[in-house]
């Protein structure tokens, strides 16, 4: 009895949370306005570049002596990443480049969760992922473009551990992102067939309306919600942002027509267009045999997706509006890279309005330990969302009405970062 | 679905273009329309602002400064709505990217002074529309990406005496202007600036030039390896054992050597041990001419140990050398034969960074060539 009786409460408290009740209502300011017109503030818009399988930091941006890349100056004096990123090199002051990640995991799919997340994974319950979480905090409320969407930008190599799908968790469904599979192809679908598309949709909704009232379940508030929001996303103009032939073909080029400087170009049209939390997922960054070589193969397309994003950003005037972030689940092994190093890497940010042009923390000479300003996986969170606008001690309900900080109360974000 | 306002001017458009008769009817109703009727308050604002697809928030949860946001409305935001923005107080940030807004509207922001960022960005916009912006002291960021704005527009922003920065792609601005206004404002960025973005291009030319030198190098070697080793691959494969036997067996003989070494090593401390034992007791007992013979004995055995040691260090030595040069040559033999083996892989990989390097190279080419 008593068991039913606490799984029913539960269920109530997860249809409140997915609707948005329990995350609105723990803002202790927002309670406070004088004028409930006002929404909160504006969050900032995210671009997160992730390089499935862990990137070499020793080959892209933490250059050691005698490693196998030389390293070249850059923009801002006194910097030195690998001469493999010219264009990157030249976008310095635009970058800042955090050299002490150090995240105790060393396995891919248990680290991609715990820098995605900012916990480590447990089996008690999921936690959200910072798309989603961005996406119910900073995301533009009721909007036509969803929140948070992820961009397959394809990969070099199929190994990297299990691929992690970002999850919204006890957000709810509406904070679950938007996959694209290809940035050429854009949403496949997304222009109806045929003229009676209203028509249609009518008759669907009040099916779809009778089975809600016969069968009162979460999975079926979620199926409607992702409906809901496809069917918003069609009729809206904006949704021409997924259309990159629309773009000219100069600019293309700079981005690099590879699946990666694609992807960059329709995160910049996904932002413009309202969308909060981009997503851009490159696999095939576990380089087991040597990391030099393919990084060598790799990095001319990265250098142009990246820099070109940031250039664009830039040009356009919406850098300070939207952070860039570089970065796998780990770095690799001091010297050739042939393994996974959790303990001292790089990460790699830009715009957002966090003070660029630096370099925070430091490795030894043999890159094996941090020696100055450990950076961990919950700190990381901790600026990301600072960054972005986010209240990072506000909590939320997790089933079994837990409450979960937004990020562990332990963590510090890097004030270097944030001024 | 959100809720468009309906707006009589926005609707009312499209029937004009239609007919003649039914442009008369259109020009009817349009006599009707009510005059713009200022928002009440803060709130009326807001809700309107919102009904046209817009949104208004707080700038930061820290004070009260507002940011009115536009630029999702797009072209359903025209200048009359501008009027809105009047029942706000403390605006610093307003975006009007890709509205309908033209330079008459921008009148309605003359009295805006806390406003510290103007996005202009894709709108009608051009030189004369800046000339209203000259009230607006606090300004310091100024987005004009992508309108019909020219360099006299430039010339009027030095009376923003705030400003910070300016974007001013994808207009006809040229690089003399932005030059000019970075000499008479020393505090304004100028967004792109072509002259140094050159600058930057021409230093990752040069880079990428250097790297296609490397990668080809390293191509030519790899192919030279592919076309040479594969068919020497038996021969390789005698020469690794050949030389990694000849190896072994020099460190054995290597090893005994040693051995014998620190034997003769050994044997020389303690005949040095020996005669200093020997002369201690000859010198503390001058008058015993025994233990001066025994003295003089032990220095000849110990100069006798002295001389084994020195040649078996010396065999040592020789043999050190030899051994060392075996093994080089084992390790080279073990080497060529690895890359033998391994040609093919190398030149698939030699030449994926080959390709990289010179798309790095075009890419730059094609950039410094857009740029001038």
């Amino acid at each position: 009895m008593l068991k039913s009786d606490l799984t029913l409460k539960r269920r109530d408290w997860l249809r409140l949370a997915s609707a948005g009740v329990l995350s609105g209502a723990t803002v202790p300011w927002f309670e406070s306005l004088a004028n409930a017109a006002i929404k909160r503030p504006r969050g900032k818009s995210c671009i997160l570049l992730w390089m499935d399988g862990g990137p070499s930091q020793q080959h892209t941006f933490d250059p050691k002596p005698n490693g196998e890349f030389k390293s070249t100056s850059t923009s801002v004096p006194g910097i030195q990443i690998v001469e493999q990123l010219p264009q990157l090199a030249q976008s310095m002051e635009d970058l800042a480049i955090v050299r002490s990640m150090s995240t105790e995991i060393n396995g891919h799919y248990d680290a991609k969760y715990f820098l995605h997340t900012g916990y480590k994974r447990t089996t008690a319950f999921e936690h959200p992922s910072v798309g989603c979480i961005a996406s119910s905090q900073v995301g533009l409320p009721d909007d036509d473009m969803p929140a948070f969407v992820t961009v397959d930008a394809g990969f070099d190599r199929p190994d990297g551990g299990r691929l992690y799908r970002s999850v919204p968790a006890y957000l709810g469904p509406d904070h679950a992102p938007l996959a694209v599979h290809d940035p050429a192809e854009g949403l496949e679908n997304l222009t109806p067939n045929g003229d009676d598309l209203d028509a249609r949709l009518k008759l669907l909704a009040a099916s779809e309306q009778r089975f809600k009232q016969q069968y009162s379940l979460a999975a079926v508030g979620a199926k409607q919600a992702a409906f809901n929001r496809a069917v918003r996303l069609m009729r809206s103009k904006r949704s021409r942002a997924f259309k990159l032939e629309e773009e000219p073909d100069s600019l293309r080029e700079q981005y690099g027509y590879h699946k990666f400087g694609q992807s960059c170009l329709l995160a910049r049209r996904l932002i413009e267009s309202g969308v909060s939390f981009v997503e851009v997922v490159h696999r095939g960054w576990d380089d087991h045999n040597g990391a030099a070589k393919p990084v060598a193969a790799r990095a001319p397309w990265m250098d142009a997706g990246m820099a070109t994003l940031i250039r664009d950003l830039k040009v356009r005037g919406m850098l300070d509006d939207t952070l860039v972030v570089w970065m796998g689940e780990f770095g690799r092994t001091p010297g050739n890279g042939n393994g996974h190093f959790c303990r001292a890497w790089s990460s790699v940010w830009a715009g957002g309005g966090i003070n660029t042009g630096q370099v925070v923390g430091k490795t030894s000479d043999n890159g094996a330990d941090v020696v100055d300003r450990l950076v961990s996986a919950p700190d990381f969170m901790a600026t990301l969302c600072s960054a972005l606008g986010m209240d990072i001690h506000k909590e939320f309900l997790a089933p079994g009405l837990r409450p979960v900080p937004l990020v562990e109360k332990t963590a510090k974000p890097i004030t270097e970062l944030l001024g | 679905m959100r809720r468009h306002i309906k707006l009589p001017t926005y609707r009312i458009a499209f029937p004009i273009f239609v007919g003649l008769s039914l442009a008369i009817s259109a020009l009817d109703s349009l006599a009707e329309v009510p005059e713009y009727t200022p928002a009440a308050d803060r709130d009326e604002a807001v809700r309107r602002i919102e009904e046209l697809g817009g949104s208004v928030r707080f700038v930061s949860s820290k004070n009260d400064a507002l940011e009115v946001d536009m630029q999702f409305a797009a072209e359903g935001f025209n200048d009359t709505h501008l009027q809105y923005l009047s029942a706000l107080k403390n605006i610093e940030v307003l975006r009007l990217k890709r509205t309908s807004i033209s330079d008459a509207g921008l009148v309605h922001l003359k009295n805006i002074n806390t406003l510290k960022r103007l996005y202009l960005e894709e709108t009608a916009v051009t030189d004369n529309g800046i000339d209203h912006l000259s009230t607006l002291v606090n300004l310091e960021t100024l987005n004009l990406y992508g309108t019909a704005i020219t360099d006299a527009a430039l010339e009027n922003l030095s009376m923003l005496t705030n400003l910070k920065q300016v974007f001013v792609g994808q207009t006809k601005v040229t690089e003399a202007a932005v030059a000019k206004l970075k000499q008479s404002a020393a505090n304004v960025t100028v967004v792109p600036n072509r002259t140094e973005d050159r600058r930057r291009v021409n230093i990752v030319v040069e880079t990428a030039k250097r790297l296609l030198d490397r990668a080809q190098q390293e191509f030519e070697s790899a192919e030279r390896d592919l076309k040479d080793l594969p068919p020497q691959q038996e021969m390789l494969k005698k020469a690794e054992e050949e030389t990694k036997n000849q190896y072994e067996e020099s460190r054995k003989k290597h090893d005994q050597l040693k051995k014998k070494r620190d034997e003769s090593n050994r044997k020389k401390n303690d005949a040095n041990k020996t005669f200093k034992d020997a002369e201690k007791r000859a010198n503390d007992n001058p008058d015993e001419d025994n233990l001066r013979k025994e003295r003089e004995q032990k220095k000849q055995e110990m100069d006798v140990a002295a001389k084994e040691a020195e040649i078996a260090e010396k065999q040592f030595g020789e043999s050190q050398a030899q051994t060392d040069a075996l093994k080089k040559k084992a390790d080279d033999a073990r080497n060529l034969h690895a890359r033998a083996r391994g040609a093919k892989g190398i030149h698939d990989v030699a030449n994926k960074v080959l390709a990289a390097a010179k798309l790095r190279l075009s890419d730059a080419e094609k950039r410094l060539a857009s740029l001038k």
